[in-house]
């Protein structure tokens, strides 16, 4: 059975040899998911939508969907999406810079403190999430430089960031 | 290790008023990103080597002269029509990389990249987004960030970019302010 890549869609990760992470697809914004990786894993590829309903998500960024499309990550099946932060960014524009929302939509000019705070909108590439989650259940080195700003402590902190003026 | 780029962001100075326009109508989508100059340099060759067989083979210097001339004015047409982005690359072994691309081509820059290369570890980031309105050069943005960021390691500095995007007469005639690292 082949299963749509759309927003909803529930994947496995392999993290090691019989363990799975999952991960979901939450928004799309070409040619980019926002994808959320859950603090949960499984020996078999299946959890049920009560397992993900109760899942935590633990890791949340912008990355690209290869890895499904070339079949390292399963495709399992399309699940409700839970209501996750999305960060904001800073963009540069002539001379200024600007507090963006994920989705372009709402924009206004950065204060010096948040120019420091926030990062340029990011793409990344899709094991980043792979290798991100691999580090949060201990299985490879956290490298901060790379997974520090897709915790979802730190995108909630950064979508906060948008009201906060 | 310590970001070149990013940490380089504010000896980058900037011209242009925000303008946040994005450019539609059928003249904006003439030119790709990135062709303008390719398509005025090809139609200058095309134009100055039928001169040169009229004339001799010796204008075929002419002929690539006027190419040159023609790829500058098609690329400074795209710069006016089409919203820009200045991009810095990063790889896992902390290669950084600056490059440019319209709104437009960005995403199939970024698919190409992964398609490519897909258990690869990089990232992508947007510097700065040149609204195709603002009289800010593309060329002039680039070279500002490449510059903040230390300038190409074949100059000694730690881009992975060949060389810089201008040279520093050409860079300063057309408003760039930050100077060589």
């Amino acid at each position: 059975m082949s299963v749509n890549i759309d927003i909803g869609l529930v994947f496995a990760i392999p993290l090691a040899e019989g363990m799975f992470g999952f991960g979901q697809l939450i928004a799309w914004q070409r040619p980019i998911f926002y994808m959320a990786a859950y603090d949960m894993t499984a020996k078999s590829l299946g959890p049920s939508e009560d397992d993900m309903r109760s899942a935590r998500p633990v890791l949340l960024g912008n990355f690209f969907d290869i890895l499904i499309r070339n079949g390292r990550w399963l495709a399992i099946q399309r699940f409700q999406i839970p209501k996750v932060p999305f960060p904001c960014f800073k963009v540069r524009i002539g001379d200024k810079f600007y507090v963006e929302s994920w989705d372009k939509q709402q924009k206004r000019e950065a204060t010096s403190e948040e120019c420091a705070t926030l990062q340029f909108r990011t793409d990344n590439s899709a094991i980043v999430l792979e290798n991100a989650l691999k580090a949060h259940f201990a299985l490879g080195p956290w490298e901060p430089n790379w997974f520090d700003n897709l915790k979802a402590e730190a995108v909630a902190k950064s979508s906060n960031m948008f009201l906060s003026n | 290790m310590r970001n070149a780029v990013i940490g380089g962001v504010a000896s980058v100075a900037g011209g242009g008023k925000f303008a946040n326009g994005a450019i539609t109508g059928a003249f904006g989508y003439m030119f790709n990103a990135a062709t303008g100059r390719f398509i005025g340099h090809g139609l200058g060759l095309i134009i100055g080597g039928v001169g040169g067989i009229e004339t001799g083979p010796a204008d075929i210097l002419v002929a690539m002269a006027f190419g040159h001339a023609l790829g500058e004015i098609f690329s400074r047409i795209e710069d006016s029509i089409y919203d820009g982005i200045i991009y810095l690359r990063t790889d896992s072994a902390g290669g950084e990389y600056v490059g440019q691309a319209s709104v437009d081509r960005y995403p199939d820059r970024q698919m190409e990249e992964q398609r490519a290369n897909p258990t690869k570890t990089f990232k992508f980031e947007v510097l700065e987004t040149v609204p195709g309105n603002s009289g800010r050069s593309l060329d002039v943005a680039e070279e500002d960030w490449i510059r903040a960021g230390g300038g190409p390691q074949t100059d000694g500095g730690p881009l992975q970019n060949r060389r810089y995007q201008m040279n520093d007469a050409d860079y300063r005639k057309a408003g760039g302010t930050v100077n060589y690292p």
